[in-house]
């Protein structure tokens, strides 16, 4: 008996990936065009984008490649108006972009915590309140999807900042999906947060640990890093009519990584969350 | 293939039949669907034939097992009758469950530890049971079904709730203690779930009314019950190669219902 696909299909909808050129965003980009979704891409390198959008026009789905700037709100605005010029409609916003990178604390200054938030936690608010507006009016629902991380719900030394700004996008994804479910407007707003993920430039940088031990046996899949897939196939099932009944949630997607590995895995990697 | 696809999988639903929980139902027809062959377990026989009924009309494959799953010696009976009939299980779906209704102050002990030994026991007998085969196979999944009773509380179920929130704390100790045996162990908590012609299982008549009033006047699809397809469409997630790297989580599925929890 072959799988009935309707529930987890996203057949013809019209998705916006920020972040779409690389790493994370990359592979729900992808996954979502496998689910039969159009998907827009926009971060601010043209040329990640084309690449990415090829491969979605070989799976043959549309795709759109925006150069954007997500820290500057007029460059959103642009994206969400050339979705809707070139596809009529929006049903689904993933709010990906992101990245860190701060001094440390004695030498912070405010600029640099500023930037940080503007990049994490700004860039959110405007694609998911812009998108939201868009859903409102074409008044046929949506989903929004916001990728934070477990460091916004631990805690990370390293990127105070950055953890700080993704612990906010936890909480604003709960204060907007009440918004909309009161407002009647059938729009899902959910937060997924992975762990360390080998991303190709995380893996290229030779932080992803061998998952074959000294004594050669195999380190156990669930205590490997995530994949990059792991992540964007949760994206497909909170898009998806199987997630319908889930708003204001967390998804963390994480294995069992720090019964295997020491905390100097994760105290290296963290300058390189990007 | 799709992620999610099931085909070629072998799995265990507890509360499979359950007549008064379309929940079972749901879950054990939506994995055939997705390609599982399923043992539908509980204790009637007669509901248990008739989901299996069910899914051989849709071309699926299904057995019935009678067992109580509080009851330790028929846990591990119905085990062997599925390894028996499958040769290995993939995926355990920890749902027979249910709860009395009333004060704390008027709960008998009896009333308590039956609640206790349905929800939270028969979780443990099960996992452990099928847990020590999925070691042997080399992975597996077990998805537990627990309660946003189990996060928040409940004024008239505090039993029910206290197992609930056994059932997600015991899905994140499982999940520690076989992650090296690639046994994902994940929960499900819903919301308040309307079972057609049923009502809400466990809710007093006249909250059902009122919320069927509620319903009518002024529908807000994310804050009204769900749907029994939401908790089973989740569970096939947590069954799937899309779930591969999520061990010890708590989807919680209630529409914005969790809103009331923290107002």
């Amino acid at each position: 008996m072959s799988f009935e696909l309707e529930a987890f299909g996203l057949k013809d909808k019209i998705a916006i990936v920020t972040g779409g050129g690389s790493g994370i965003g990359e592979e729900i980009s992808k996954a979502y065009a496998r689910a039969g979704a159009h998907v827009v891409l926009a971060a601010r390198q043209q040329e990640r984008l084309e690449r990415v959008a090829e491969d979605i026009r070989a799976l043959g789905r549309q795709s759109l490649a925006i150069a954007t700037d997500v820290t500057e709100p007029d460059q959103i605005d642009q994206l969400l108006k050339k979705t809707v010029e070139r596809f009529g409609r929006l049903d689904i916003m993933v709010a990906n972009s992101g990245g860190g990178g701060f001094p440390s604390l004695d030498k912070a200054t405010l600029e640099d915590w500023q930037k940080q938030i503007t990049l994490n936690l700004d860039s959110a608010f405007l694609c998911d309140v812009g998108a939201g507006k868009i859903m409102i009016e074409q008044g046929t629902g949506g989903r929004i999807i916001n990728i934070s991380s477990t460091a916004g719900i631990n805690l990370n030394p390293a990127l105070p900042a950055y953890a700080a700004a993704k612990a906010g996008m936890i909480n604003f994804t709960k204060s907007l999906a009440l918004t909309y479910a009161r407002g009647n407007h059938s729009i899902n707003v959910n937060c997924v947060a992975p762990g360390f993920t080998a991303t190709p430039a995380i893996r290229k940088a030779g932080y992803v640990p061998s998952d074959v031990r000294k004594d050669g046996t195999r380190v156990p899949p669930l205590l490997m890093p995530n994949e990059p897939r792991h992540v964007a196939d949760a994206c497909v099932f909170l898009a998806s009519e199987a997630a319908s009944h889930v708003t204001g949630e967390l998804m963390a997607i994480r294995g069992m990584m720090h019964m295997e590995w020491s905390n100097d895995v994760t105290r290296d990697r963290a300058h390189l969350i990007k | 293939m799709s992620q999610f696809d099931l085909s070629d999988k072998f799995a265990i639903v507890t509360g499979g039949g359950g007549t008064s929980h379309g929940i079972g139902n749901s879950i054990s027809l939506t994995l055939a669907k997705a390609g599982a062959s399923v043992a539908v377990v509980g204790r009637n026989k007669n509901s248990l034939n008739k989901v299996v009924g069910s899914i051989e009309e849709m071309g699926g494959q299904a057995i019935p097992i009678v067992a109580d799953v509080t009851d330790p010696a028929q846990v591990d009976e119905a085990v062997v009758a599925a390894l028996v009939a499958f040769g290995r299980i993939d995926i355990l779906v920890n749902n027979a469950g249910g709860s009395t209704f009333g004060k704390p102050e008027e709960l008998s002990y009896q009333a308590w530890s039956d609640c206790i030994s349905l929800n939270l026991n028969s979780t443990f007998l099960c996992s452990v049971a099928v847990g020590r085969e999925m070691k042997k196979q080399d992975g597996g999944k077990i998805i537990n079904i627990g309660s946003s009773s189990g996060i928040k509380g409940e004024e008239h179920a505090a039993h029910y709730a206290a197992a609930k929130a056994g059932v997600i704390n015991l899905t994140r100790s499982l999940a520690i203690s076989w992650a090296t045996h690639n046994i994902n162990v994940n929960c499900i908590s819903p919301g308040s779930i309307e079972v057609p012609e049923q009502g809400i299982p466990g809710m007093p008549e006249e909250e059902y009314v009122k919320r069927q009033k509620l319903q009518s006047a002024d529908a807000i699809p994310l804050a009204l019950p769900g749907k029994p397809e939401d908790i089973a469409n989740a569970v096939v997630f947590f069954a799937s190669s899309g779930s591969d790297i999520m061990t010890g989580e708590n989807l919680v599925v209630r529409g914005s219902e969790w809103a009331s929890a923290y107002a």
